[in-house]
């Protein structure tokens, strides 16, 4: 059968994809190896607000019943019992650019709807959508290129490729543009959905509905709450699992923090998740005659905090977009869609990447280092303790800067190494626009030494 | 375990055909698929990864598995559409 394009996958990226070709006048199928979009796939799910600038068509009529906005964010620091240090919270910024990043943080919704709901889209918009239908490999010409897929009962479909199909990617590594990911390109993320009753949760939880949680007991713990229950899960790159992460998100649930959590709001496990996330430096190569890799097929997933719905559904676009050029260009050629990897790099997708290394060591060096995170939850803590009325502030700053000088041997290193090439890549030109502080900061300093008493 | 697994992983009718082979020839048993598995259904058998009989009441179909295997001794695809696991809330 022949087709202008044919998009694998039925996640955000395909369904976008698919919509973007359908509109496009294009002939387009959309292939999902589930009964339903969305019900193969597990995230926290947190929907970013660039969603909302960038597909403001489509977010505005979104109203799913899982849905729950979240306006506050926290961050939990725990001990090695697990048991809470100190606690940070934010909101949006009034430095956002944009209405809705100044409004809310995410939107807490589940895949299942989210996915099928996205699909409609594609399928109002003329795309063909056929599910339950896995593919399992590419089709090629005489020379070797790939001119479509085929799939599990034998099938084949020719026309432009768009592999939407997630991390595992069967296109992308038949079609020979990349084997599987490296060991520390992709996680293994594991999950566990709670239910609640959704009056429990707006009393204690309301908006505040991102929380993450930091322990030398696991790796970082995100924790997202939805209209009537919420995920808690983890992850960690496949090079560096030692131990079972189902048992480090166990230990985190048992922790006292966490069990109080749950059983305030009479919560109950009704879901458990895998799957991976791919969390890279930068992605590998998207295009190759005939085909583009979008979304996580990509290995597109932002390289600071791995959010991948909107980088699936903006590179989705782009590559539907290249597929209308080239066939009306009549040019499936490798130089013609090297144009999506070209649109993609100078374009907000591209920006994400501009500091890929710093971000993605960033991470991997604290958050998810269980040595180290303890010894950060403590700095936080005695920062804040600079304001109690305990041990007199001047004696308490003294001991806080004792303390970090005896950390520094052990700590000083990862900062170093992780966070402030992450600083300095971002803020590289901004740096300099704060030179006039550094006089002011001169003219502040006392002349004179504070006195005390012995 | 929170909760006995069977109760809380969810699967969609069918045959979902045999998607998972231990390779046994390949297999060096350095045990990362059994370390990996977030449902526990790799262990050594003489020597060797095997993977459960049943595995595909639990299997979550992630992967990690194959994707931990440096030597090639697991072959992974999917089950066959419209079967295997469902993350009614994913
Ligand atoms: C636990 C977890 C938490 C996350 N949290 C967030 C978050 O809070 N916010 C955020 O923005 N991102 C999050 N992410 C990342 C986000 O989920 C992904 O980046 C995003 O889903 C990628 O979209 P996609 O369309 O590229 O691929 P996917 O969503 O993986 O979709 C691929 C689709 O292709 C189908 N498919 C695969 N192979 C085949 C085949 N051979 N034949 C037919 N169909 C096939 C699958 O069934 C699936 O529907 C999270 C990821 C995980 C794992
Ligand atoms: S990861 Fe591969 S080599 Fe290692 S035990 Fe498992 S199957 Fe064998
Ligand atoms: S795919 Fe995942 S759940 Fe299934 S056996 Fe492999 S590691 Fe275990």
């Amino acid at each position: 059968m022949k087709y202008d394009v044919i998009v694998v996958g039925g996640g955000p990226g395909g369904s976008i994809a698919g919509k973007t070709a359908a509109e496009n006048g294009l002939k387009t199928i959309i292939f999902e190896r589930g009964q339903n979009p969305g019900e193969k796939n597990a995230s926290g799910v947190g929907l970013t607000p660039k969603i909302w600038r960038d597909f403001p068509d489509i977010m505005k009529e979104m109203n799913l019943p899982s849905q729950r906005v979240n306006r506050r964010c926290t961050a939990h620091f725990c001990d090695e019992k697990g048991e809470l240090v100190s606690e940070l919270s934010w909101t949006p910024s009034k430095l956002n650019t944009y209405k809705e990043a100044r409004e809310f943080m995410t939107v807490m919704v589940y895949r299942h709807q989210y996915d099928k709901w996205l699909s409609t889209f594609a399928v109002d918009a003329g795309a063909e959508l056929k599910t339950s239908t896995l593919i399992t490999d590419v089709l090629r010409d005489s020379s070797g290129r790939v001119t479509g897929v085929v799939d599990e009962r034998g099938n084949k479909y020719e026309g432009i490729v768009i592999a939407a199909d997630g991390a595992i990617s069967v296109v992308a590594r038949k079609a020979g543009m990349r084997a599987k990911f490296g060991p520390y390109d992709t996680t293994l993320v594991v999950n566990y959905d709670f239910e609640a009753p959704p009056e429990k949760i707006d009393e204690f939880i309301g908006d505040n509905a991102l929380h993450a949680w930091f322990s030398p007991l696991y790796p970082g713990v995100y924790n997202f709450f939805k209209k009537d229950g919420f995920h808690i899960g983890l992850g960690q790159w496949f090079g560096a699992i030692t131990r079972n992460l189902r048992g480090y998100l166990e230990d985190c649930i048992k922790s006292p923090p966490v069990a109080k959590m749950i059983k305030q709001l009479n919560a109950k496990p009704r879901e458990f998740h895998a799957h991976q996330l791919p969390w890279l430096q930068y992605p590998k190569k998207t295009y190759a005659h005939n085909i583009m890799l979008v979304g996580d097929a990509a290995g597109f997933p932002c390289p600071l905090e791995a959010e991948g719905i909107w980088h699936a559904m903006y590179s989705g676009r782009l590559a539907a977009l290249t597929a209308k050029e080239a066939i009306d260009n009549n040019d499936v050629s490798e130089r013609q869609m090297k144009k999506y990897e070209e649109s993609w790099v100078n374009s907000p997708l591209g920006e994400e990447f501009a500091a890929g290394k710093e971000f993605q060591e960033f991470w991997a060096g604290l958050p998810f280092n269980t040595e180290k995170v303890g010894e950060l939850g403590d700095i936080v803590n005695n920062s804040l303790n600079l304001f109690t009325g305990a041990t007199s502030h001047l004696e308490m700053s003294q001991l806080f800067l004792k303390s970090l000088r005896e950390k520094g041997p052990s700590i000083m290193p990862l900062f170093r190494k992780y966070l402030f090439p992450y600083v300095f890549r971002i803020l590289e030109e901004e740096l300099n626009d704060l030179a006039p502080f550094n006089d002011m900061f001169e003219k502040m300093r006392p002349k004179k030494k504070i006195r005390r008493r012995n | 375990m929170l909760v006995p697994l069977e109760n809380i992983i969810h699967k969609l009718e069918g045959d979902q055909g045999d998607f998972i082979k231990p390779i046994r020839e390949n297999c060096v048993a350095c045990k990362r698929c059994i370390t990996v598995c977030p449902v526990n259904l790799w262990y050594l058998d003489d020597g060797k990864a095997n993977i459960k009989d049943d595995y595909k009441k639990l299997c979550l179909e992630c992967g990690a598995c194959w994707q931990s295997c440096e030597y090639n001794a697991i072959d992974f695809t999917y089950p066959k559409g419209g079967t295997g696991v469902i993350f009614k809330r994913g």
